[in-house]
């Protein structure tokens, strides 16, 4: 049952996938108001349906999927105009400079001509994203095209946000700006709810963190609480990193394995 | 009201590739067609390439770029806004392009059109414009592609396009054989008009909302 204090919450989500494959089965977690959320599991563990899920784009075959109160897919309009999306199929028109889509994305957003010009020149500066309108976003590395993504979905400092994989392929400068912007986001009110791999990063910046595995809940808790967590539900002493931390519950292993001939 | 920056967006994309390269091999091949003296109007080729140009606008409208449907859909806009100016772009993009290439195909022609003839070349727009977009509605829903280019499918889609303009061109064809013709299509056009703008786009805007995960889904698998 979500608490309404829950920006996201999931309840016995399923979705299953032509041919069977269950990408999600089951999957229950929550997001509290203005956390940090780390969303993280192995390739095809269910983090990109899951995310996909929360944007309307797919539709569960079972269970309750709620966003800032409302059930997925949103009835108004207004609760997107509340929420930033990343997903990790690109949405932009790379037919436009960064500069045209962020403007427009700004004014799609509700923000005023003038206002949504100045935010853009600000996103554009502190991502180093070309400000010239003959660089279309056709001919962006994937990193940079990352970042128009990231930008448009912060140009209305959304009250929810919700990235997959939103520091991939990018530079470690930007990384650290976007990290920095995400921080003052959830200081001033905003959820994050982030998938990645980079779980040094996941640890440091995240105050909640969901590991799934299997289309399931494997583990959630408060990052504070990390380590009584996995000791109650696991029975794991020292848990060391989040990166140690996960390679023991997803694989049952502490160590990697190795190949015969190195 | 319109959304207009919605409508200054899908203006901006129809001059991007590869609708411009499309545009600019027809509005050359339209005009000899028009040398054919057995086409009928000298201005048929003219109206059957603007529409293949325009093709994607009409029955492929949620996919005209690749990635536009998961945008639009994410966008705090009420569908029924998005197709409003999506429909009054492509209505703006066609005036655009079948008065280029009535132009061209004028400028071929032994002798100049005469002002009837003009005057009925646009009775004729008028008349197949709202009963094109009202079909279009429903073939973007039905049949979508991943985007527009130069497939096979598209091939495909443009066929489908000269095979509806021929259907929707039936009314003006009949109003020209009998007595208040003109007013007739006239009327005829208004109501079309009115069914677009005031059933097909509501109802169209209804079912994308309802539909969007598998139209998302269908979308994803034939990009693959």
């Amino acid at each position: 049952m979500a608490q309404h204090t829950d920006t996201i919450a999931l309840t016995d989500v399923v979705k299953v996938y032509e041919g069977g494959q269950r990408a999600l089965d089951g999957l229950t977690f929550s997001v509290p108001a203005g956390s940090v959320c780390g969303f993280i599991g192995l390739n095809g563990a269910g983090k990109s349906t899951t995310v996909r899920l929360l944007a309307g784009l797919e539709q569960a075959d079972g269970g309750t999927v709620e966003v800032l109160g409302a059930s997925v897919p949103f009835r108004d309009p207004a609760i997107t105009r509340r929420i930033g999306f990343v997903l990790d199929e690109p949405f932009y028109f790379d037919w436009l400079s960064a500069r045209e889509y962020l403007n427009w994305i700004g004014r799609m957003e509700g923000l005023s001509a003038a206002e949504s010009s100045r935010r853009t020149a600000e996103l554009l500066e502190i991502l180093s994203l070309p400000v010239d309108d003959g660089q279309l976003i056709s001919t962006f590395s994937t990193g940079m095209k990352k970042k128009v993504s990231l930008a448009a979905a912060i140009i209305h400092a959304p009250e929810l946000l919700i990235l997959d994989e939103p520091l991939e392929a990018v530079d470690a400068v930007t990384a650290r700006y976007v990290r920095d912007t995400l921080l003052s986001l959830a200081a001033r009110g905003s959820t994050i709810l982030l998938t990645s791999h980079v779980l040094d990063t996941v640890q440091r910046f995240c105050t909640d963190l969901c590991i799934i595995q299997q289309g399931r809940t494997l583990l959630q808790c408060p990052m504070a609480s990390l380590q009584e967590s996995v000791r109650s539900q696991f029975g794991i002493k020292e848990a060391g990193s989040l990166e140690d931390l996960f390679v023991r519950l997803v694989t049952q292993r502490s160590e990697s394995p190795r190949l015969s001939y190195v | 009201m319109p959304d207009w920056t919605l409508v200054l967006l899908e203006l901006r994309g129809a001059v991007a590739a590869p609708h411009i390269v499309r545009l600019a091999a027809l509005g050359v091949a339209a005009p000899l067609f028009s040398l054919w003296p057995h086409i009928g109007s000298p201005f048929a080729a003219a109206f059957g390439a603007a529409f293949l140009v325009l093709e994607p606008f009409y029955n492929n409208a949620l996919n005209i770029w690749h990635g536009q449907l998961t945008a639009y859909a994410l966008l705090p806009r009420p569908w029924e806004s998005s197709l409003r100016a999506k429909g009054i772009a492509t209505i703006l993009l066609t005036l655009i392009v079948v008065a280029f290439f009535v132009a061209i195909t004028a400028f071929v022609q032994p002798s100049p059109p005469t002002l009837q003839e003009l005057s009925r070349c646009f009775e004729y727009l008028l008349s197949v414009l709202f009963p094109l977009l009202a079909i279009g509605a429903i073939v973007s829903r039905q049949q979508p592609r991943p985007g527009s280019g130069f497939g096979l499918d598209d091939a495909a889609g443009g066929m489908v396009m000269l095979i509806i303009l021929g259907l929707v061109s039936i009314p003006w064809s009949i109003a020209g054989t009998i007595a208040s013709g003109e007013l007739l299509l006239l009327s005829y056009t208004v109501v079309a008009a009115a069914v677009w703008w005031y059933v097909v786009i509501p109802s169209a805007a209804r079912r994308i909302h309802e539909q969007i995960p598998h139209l998302w889904h269908n979308t994803q698998t034939l990009s693959r």
